[in-house]
């Protein structure tokens, strides 16, 4: 008793910058961003809203489940970028599509944010027994420092949904948490009548040895937990959706599983790391291109911010 | 005995002959960027159980051979 993937959508803001573009401002170059990170470009909002994003992806969820915003129970969306703190973006969301029937909120849960809404999405489904729209979206351009070279160039913008319904596809998810101890990924926000010393803008700072030393470690150990589970051997996993942080984690993680890279899908070079929605968006361009048959067994992974992290295998429909 | 035992460790990371590393390779001339020398860092705390805090300073594997004789 668990929940079926009834359809997926993604969208991706039409602003693009390259690598090249980065090279004009900053002391970087193509090179090493692709040979560090597999980028070579990613999408920016430049303006448009998570919102706006979301309805268009939302829509295309729904087109392919067959179903309509009014069908659905409750819309989930996992982000740490909403424009505003209140509504919560899910909210925004019931009200552009003129949604009647369904409950609404926000997931903050950093780049596994997509995931720990899909387990939510789990109790919400078997309770209510009603279709849930599960959406992970980012705007990060808006919380990037351009002058930091160890971050600008890696986070991006999009939006990946997918609508979810009773069945039993999804056949194990865990997510967790680490504690962040050393202040590894932070995005410390703007605070209103507060201490001195904090800054008018908040960006993301990272410590990019610190979260690669974490995700290349943590990303095994979470697979292996499920493949322990479910009695999986590393032969039988067909595809693996992968949070896209950083293609040399991948590698690293493939080596450490006994998994070949080309189970791993890789979009990170045309889309940067877009945190919460980087597993939706992925898992929506493999099912848009016919990648996922019938019976094979997806196994999904996201890590990130918190620190979290998540694994989850699918019997895809 | 450290000496092998590193060369084990990078050949392995880096996909390349171990007879290829010399005492006085630097990382550089190995092709071992600053991520494939946080995973060489790992493993090699791992296999030495000691702490390496500023592999930066650390340029060859004579460096590395060096810093583990000191601090094992």
């Amino acid at each position: 008793m668990s929940i079926d993937i009834l359809g997926t959508g993604s969208y991706l803001p039409e602003k693009i910058m390259t690598n090249a573009d980065f090279e004009k401002f900053l002391d970087t170059s193509d090179e090493w961003i692709t040979t560090r990170t597999g980028i070579k470009q990613r999408h920016i909002a430049d303006g448009m809203t998570n919102c706006e994003m979301c309805v268009i992806a939302a829509n295309r969820a729904l087109a392919e489940a067959g179903l309509t915003i009014n069908d659905i129970g409750t819309i989930i969306v996992a982000s740490v970028t909403n424009e505003m703190d209140v509504p919560s973006i899910a909210s925004q969301v019931q009200r552009a599509m003129g949604a009647t029937n369904c409950g609404a909120f926000d997931i903050s849960a950093a780049c596994t944010g997509f995931m720990y809404a899909l387990k939510a999405a789990v109790g919400f489904v078997l309770q209510d027994q009603k279709p849930v729209l599960v959406i992970g979206t980012e705007v990060l351009s808006r919380f990037m420092d351009w002058t930091d070279r160890s971050t600008c160039i890696l986070f991006a913008d999009g939006t990946g949904a997918a609508v979810v319904g009773p069945g039993d596809s999804l056949k194990y998810i865990e997510v967790y948490a680490h504690p962040d101890t050393g202040h590894s990924l932070e995005i410390p926000g703007i605070n209103n009548g507060l201490a001195e010393g904090v800054s008018k803008f908040s960006y993301v700072s990272m410590d990019g040895k610190e979260i690669y030393k974490f995700a290349t470690r943590q990303v095994p150990k979470d697979v292996k937990a499920a493949m322990d589970a479910l009695g999986l051997k590393p032969e039988e996993i067909d595809w693996i959706i992968p949070h896209q942080a950083n293609v040399r984690i991948l590698q690293e993680a493939s080596k450490r599983l006994k998994i070949p890279m080309e189970k791993f899908y890789v979009n990170i070079q045309d889309v940067g790391n877009t945190s919460a929605a980087s597993v939706p968006i992925v898992m929506d361009e493999m099912n848009k291109k016919g990648l996922l048959k019938a019976g094979d067994t997806v196994v999904v992974l996201a890590f990130g911010g918190g620190l979290t992290s998540g694994c989850a295998v699918l019997t895809w429909k | 005995m450290v000496y092998e035992k590193i060369c084990e460790i990078i050949a392995e990371k880096m996909d390349i002959d171990a007879g290829d590393i010399l005492m006085d390779s630097s990382f550089e001339s190995l092709k071992i960027d600053s991520l494939d020398m946080v995973e060489i860092v790992m493993d090699i705390e791992e296999e030495f159980d000691i702490s390496i805090e500023e592999a930066e300073n650390l340029k060859t594997v004579a460096d590395l051979v060096n810093f583990i004789d000191e601090n094992k």
